[in-house]
């Protein structure tokens, strides 16, 4: 896809905001568009939705949630390779401009095909279990801090519930680690398949 | 700097691991795996309450030229202004014997900060990071007290040091280390004292005998006692310079519903009272859960209501020469606003004046206008007098330090 065609992409997705959120939010400053078509989308996707492995998809990501990865990349209290050089070059505006624009992204498409019902059921029941939806939403499409979860890629979730069960990524405090802490690690597998899928 | 060396995620990693070990020991939190987060406790079924939950400070604090000084409004005579900007997470606030105003954090910075002032010029100095909730801080004979929820460290000597501060001393490190109201205000009583709380570890719970309560201990941590028990989570006290008694703010129960119960102002008249957490709320109202069985006349009542879910944080008695008369020996609080209610309030000062009796005889706005559209444009967190009357206050949510003058 050419950067033209994401800059389209992401003018239609500005305009097709309600008033309501419209006004909540400030567009993003400009140039922004143009730095994520350059720097994000060829990872994330020009819409932020990722079809990169362990690349998370961001749309439908709260612009809070968004600031805040960002901010925690470039203070070296998340690591990831690729987002720690990159956070490492961000200002305070950057931060504003790239999670402004991330929380304008249109929500992701819901999911494709028949996902196994078994497994699904299995999946809601862990969730069910370990309370994930006191946090992240009945829908699991997250809110203010607190990511969406709903349609994330499943490999990438799977990392991410093994990071924090592992506790090599903690958030501001250690909230996520401590709600995996009793969740077997093959609870995960099937964690992450339903919450890539759920619909 | 490493203030003290144990690092935010240094505690994370023990923590987690410890639960992955199945030991059992977090020092972090009481909440059992499977329960829901602590503060999600007694919320009601429905989708208005399903979308409500603590929201931490901004990450990105709000350039000077963006902050909202132009939206606060005041009684006649009164001036806002921006102090200090560009500090992430601004908490507590103290000044120091040379007029430099210590500047704390909560988790999102995790820093203690000093901003100085050398002929109106004003600079932002980092003097510990990579601290656990390091939200307590107190000023004494030229040291920084901080406190996280486990510790409380000196820093000596401070403000000659601002630039290589000295490595801290630690003067206790016995308190329950709760991430749930854990975090400290802190403050030295006329009794060359050092009161620290601590929260009961919960929305709503039965506390052990270790928490929901004011401690008070020596300089060096020694000899430490209750002074007050049934406290939920108290973020700010201060002793009336008349009687040298303590008061103190105190955020009660969350989802009970929208206008129940409300937040209290408290007065403390002898050491080791209790003010009904669990059991009873504002005074006059039996916990749904907690209050059967119980009486709220056995416990001391609020000398004021501070209204629901408002969020009273710090707060001090004028004892300033700028402000007018009305306002000597009154009482200033911060009210950081709610996240436990629809409708956003407050994110405002009120003035508490005594009545002489040892209560309230009312309750008055002082700084409103940072709630429109049901979104908060700044939340008051602490507030103090400084030695030439004027009153600062901060505000996490843009991460900044305004001052509050009077003149005719």
């Amino acid at each position: 896809m050419t950067r033209l065609r994401a800059q389209a992409l992401l003018l239609a997705s500005t305009l097709a905001l309600t008033p309501l959120a419209a006004s909540a939010q400030a567009a993003p400053p400009a140039g922004y568009a143009q730095r994520w078509a350059g720097l994000c989308a060829n990872c994330h996707g020009v819409e932020g939705v990722s079809s990169t492995a362990d690349t998370p998809s961001l749309a439908g990501m709260g612009s809070f949630y968004a600031a805040t990865q960002l901010f925690l990349f470039r203070a070296g209290r998340r690591q990831n390779a690729a987002m720690t050089v990159v956070g490492k070059s961000l200002t305070d505006d950057d931060l504003r401009g790239f999670s402004d624009l991330i929380g304008q992204l249109p929500a992701p498409p819901a999911p494709t095909g028949t996902p196994d019902a078994a497994r699904m059921a299995q999946g809601r029941a862990i969730a069910q279990r370990h309370q994930c939806a006191g946090c992240h939403g009945a829908d699991f499409a997250g809110g203010d801090q607190v990511p969406r979860l709903a349609g994330q890629r499943e490999e990438y979730l799977k990392r991410a519930l093994l990071e924090f069960k592992s506790a090599q990524r903690i958030g501001y405090t250690n909230s996520m680690n401590e709600a995996l802490s009793t969740v077997e690690p093959t609870e995960l597998e099937t964690l992450a398949y339903f919450l890539a899928n759920v619909r | 700097m490493q203030a003290h060396g144990v690092s935010l995620s240094r505690v994370a990693r023990i923590a987690a691991a410890a639960a992955l070990l199945g030991l059992g020991v977090n020092a972090w939190s009481q909440a059992k795996p499977e329960e829901e987060p602590f503060w999600a406790k007694g919320r009601p079924k429905g989708d208005a309450a399903a979308k409500m939950a603590p929201v931490p400070a901004f990450p990105i604090p709000t350039p000077a030229d963006k902050l909202p000084v132009a939206k606060m409004k005041l009684p006649p005579g009164f001036k806002a202004e921006v102090y200090a900007s560009n500090i992430l997470d601004a908490r507590g606030l103290r000044e120091g014997d040379q007029g430099t105003v210590f500047v704390s954090s909560l988790f999102v910075a995790g820093k203690v900060y000093a901003v100085t002032n050398r002929d109106g010029k004003r600079e932002v100095k980092v003097i510990a990071q990579d601290m656990m909730l390091p939200n307590g801080i107190e000023f004494n004979k030229g040291a920084l007290y901080v406190a996280t929820p486990k510790e409380i460290v000196r820093f000596d000597n401070i403000e000659a040091n601002l630039d290589k501060p000295p490595t801290p001393v630690k003067i206790y490190d016995k308190l329950p280390g709760d991430v749930p109201h854990g975090w400290k205000f802190i403050k030295i009583g006329p009794d060359g004292k050092l009161y620290v709380p601590v929260g009961a570890p919960c929305n709503i719970c039965e506390p052990d005998d270790q928490h929901a309560r004011i401690l008070r201990m020596n300089l060096d941590g020694s000899n430490v006692e209750t002074v007050a028990r049934g406290v939920r989570n108290s973020v700010g006290f201060d002793w009336d310079p008349k009687t040298g008694e303590l008061w103190f703010t105190d955020n009660q129960r969350d989802w009970l519903s929208e206008d129940l119960p409300n937040d209290e102002l408290n007065h403390v008249t002898k050491v080791g009272e209790h003010f009904g957490f669990p059991y009873c709320h504002q005074g006059d109202l039996a916990d749904p859960e907690y209050g059967w069985g119980k009486n709220c006349s056995d416990y001391t009542k609020p000398a004021a209501l501070l209204g629901p879910h408002a969020a009273p944080l710090g707060m001090r008695f004028y004892t300033g020469k700028m402000f007018p008369a009305q306002y000597q020996g009154a009482i200033f609080i911060a009210r950081h606003g709610p996240w436990n209610r629809t409708q956003k309030y407050a994110a405002d000062i009120v003035v508490a004046y005594p009545d002489g009796k040892g209560g309230i005889a009312k309750v008055e706005s002082f700084m409103t206008g940072l709630v429109e559209n049901n979104q908060y444009l700044g939340r008051p967190v602490d507030l103090m007098v400084m030695k030439d009357g004027s009153l600062l206050v901060s505000d996490d949510h843009n991460g900044a330090v305004y001052r509050i003058s009077y003149s005719r």
